[in-house]
């Protein structure tokens, strides 16, 4: 016959593994859970990465696109229309009587042949800002804004003053560039303005730049923003969301819109 | 049918045991488990275990010996267990590994039998092995405990209490490893002459054998054929 207290023991032995099997079980769940969250988040960080990778492809591909029609539209257009404006001037001279109707429609054709060259180098500057890598952010952006200045009641300021912009990567360079040709080209097709005003800032660990009108003004809210927000707007996202930049927008006093803009830069 | 009743007045979780075992049956069967590559021999053990139970149940209320039927069950039993892990574990060289252990207490259980049995015609005294219940337990706690590590490794599911194959692997986990410690005296519990009656260790066993097919039950309700990603 067994023992009683070796029977009383094996007993509470069985129950003590039982109850030890439940806990282990309840802290097995617990544990698979937490591992699954912290797997989840990395497959989340790597998707992120993923995607901030093709998007960087994407912007790139598509300066090097632009690169090439620049390229060509230079190359190619640019010096037909100047031989075209030299046969013109050649003809013009091989006419020989000033103030007929031929030479006054010939006059035409020379101006409208040098206004398509003007347009055509307007359009290779923007298609590739040459400044900007030359000279850096401050000039091109001078630049940009002596260009949309000219002529008309549109009043563009550009304030940088007492500000030593250093260079930085072509990657951060380009991006604001881009980001801030895109703002003032929404303000001048869709805000209405008179006035632009452009402050480009540098603190120690960002750039920061600011993109002020006083035109209509749009609803500012995120969600607005996500829903009506144009190809311009998101495109400007993307671009930032490259460099781990950032945009917000307010209404400055009662009217008009202020973008701004942040980029994180190495420390000087 | 008098016999029966009076057996199930005399022996109430006993029977209720007996018919707990349809509850993840059913569900399976209504699942359509019998359809998957793993669930099948679950659902054959649970199918075989049915059978063997009513008819265990019917002979012992007629006062005849039905150790040969548990022992029966026990090698079925395993030998479906054992079918059930091979198809849930991932790596390939842990499947076969089952396999051999199957083997080995096909052998040693016949062995356990025999010991335990010298006179193997008589059946009237026919007793409970000494060791081959314990080993069964041992075995089955070892798989499932693999099978956590697997899981717990290769994070199969998204949500862990809603994938059968956790329920199932956890209620058998749960269930033998209270067989390890009692399972020894049933040997000495399960006879005719000079009995060893230690009512607590069979309320235990019952016990658990009911909350072990009630989390089975819970495990077959998640089962979705088409869906099911958590085995090969």
């Amino acid at each position: 016959m067994l023992d009683p207290a070796k029977l009383q023991w094996a007993i509470a032995l069985a129950m003590s593994g039982m109850l030890l099997m439940a806990l282990f079980v309840i802290g097995f769940v617990i544990f698979y859970q937490r591992r699954q969250l912290a797997q989840e988040k990395r497959v989340n960080e790597l998707d992120r990465q993923h995607q901030k990778k093709l998007l960087e492809t994407a912007l790139s591909t598509e300066e090097a696109e632009r690169r090439r029609i620049a390229k060509d539209l230079h190359d190619d257009i640019g010096t037909m229309l100047s031989l075209t404006k030299l046969s013109l001037n050649q003809l013009e001279q091989s006419l020989g009587n000033p103030g007929s109707q031929s030479q006054q429609t010939l006059q035409n054709a020379r101006s409208l042949v040098e206004d398509t060259i003007l347009n055509v180098r307007r359009i290779t500057r923007d298609l590739v800002p040459i400044t900007l890598e030359k000279f850096g952010l401050a000039v091109a952006i001078e630049a940009f804004v002596g260009q949309i200045s000219q002529g008309g009641d549109l009043r563009v300021y550009f304030n940088c003053e007492g500000e030593e912009i250093t260079r930085q990567s072509r990657q951060i360079e380009l991006t604001l560039f881009r980001v801030m040709q895109e703002l003032v080209n929404n303000a001048l097709k869709h805000a209405e303005c008179t006035e632009i005003e452009i402050d480009l800032h540098k603190l120690n660990d960002r750039l920061e730049l600011q993109v002020t009108d006083n035109g209509r003004g749009f609803d500012i809210t995120g969600a607005a923003i996500l829903a009506k927000g144009g190809l311009g707007l998101r495109s400007i996202e993307s671009r930032l969301s490259v460099v781990n930049g950032s945009i917000k927008y307010e209404t400055p006093g009662t009217k008009g819109t202020r973008a701004h803009v942040r980029i994180p830069i190495e420390l000087s | 049918m008098e016999a029966l009743l009076q057996y199930s007045q005399r022996y109430p979780l006993e029977v209720v045991a007996v018919f707990s075992v349809l509850l993840p049956l059913l569900v399976f069967g209504y699942k359509r488990a019998y359809a998957h590559p793993s669930y099948r021999y679950l659902w054959f053990y649970l199918l075989v275990k049915t059978l063997l139970g009513f008819i265990m149940l019917v002979l012992a209320a007629h006062t005849q010996n039905t150790i040969w039927l548990y022992h029966l069950e026990i090698l079925i039993g395993f030998t479906f267990i054992t079918y059930f892990f091979s198809a849930l574990i991932q790596r390939r060289i842990a499947r076969w590994v089952p396999g051999v252990f199957l083997v080995f207490f096909w052998i040693f259980t016949l062995y356990d039998i025999s010991v335990a049995n010298p006179n193997l015609t008589d059946w009237h005294n026919h007793a409970t092995v000494f060791y081959a219940h314990t080993l069964q337990s041992i075995f089955i706690s070892a798989f499932a405990l693999y099978y956590l590590y697997e899981t717990l490794r290769y994070l199969p599911t998204e949500n862990i209490l809603t994938d059968t194959s956790f329920w199932c692997v956890s209620s058998l986990l749960l269930y033998h490893s209270i067989h390890v410690i009692t399972t020894p005296f049933m040997h000495y519990m399960f006879k005719w002459n000079n009995r060893l009656d230690i009512k607590l260790i069979i309320l235990m066993g019952t016990s658990f054998e009911i909350i072990y097919l009630i989390l089975t039950s819970i495990g077959a309700f998640f089962f979705h054929n088409k869906t099911y990603a958590g085995s090969r």
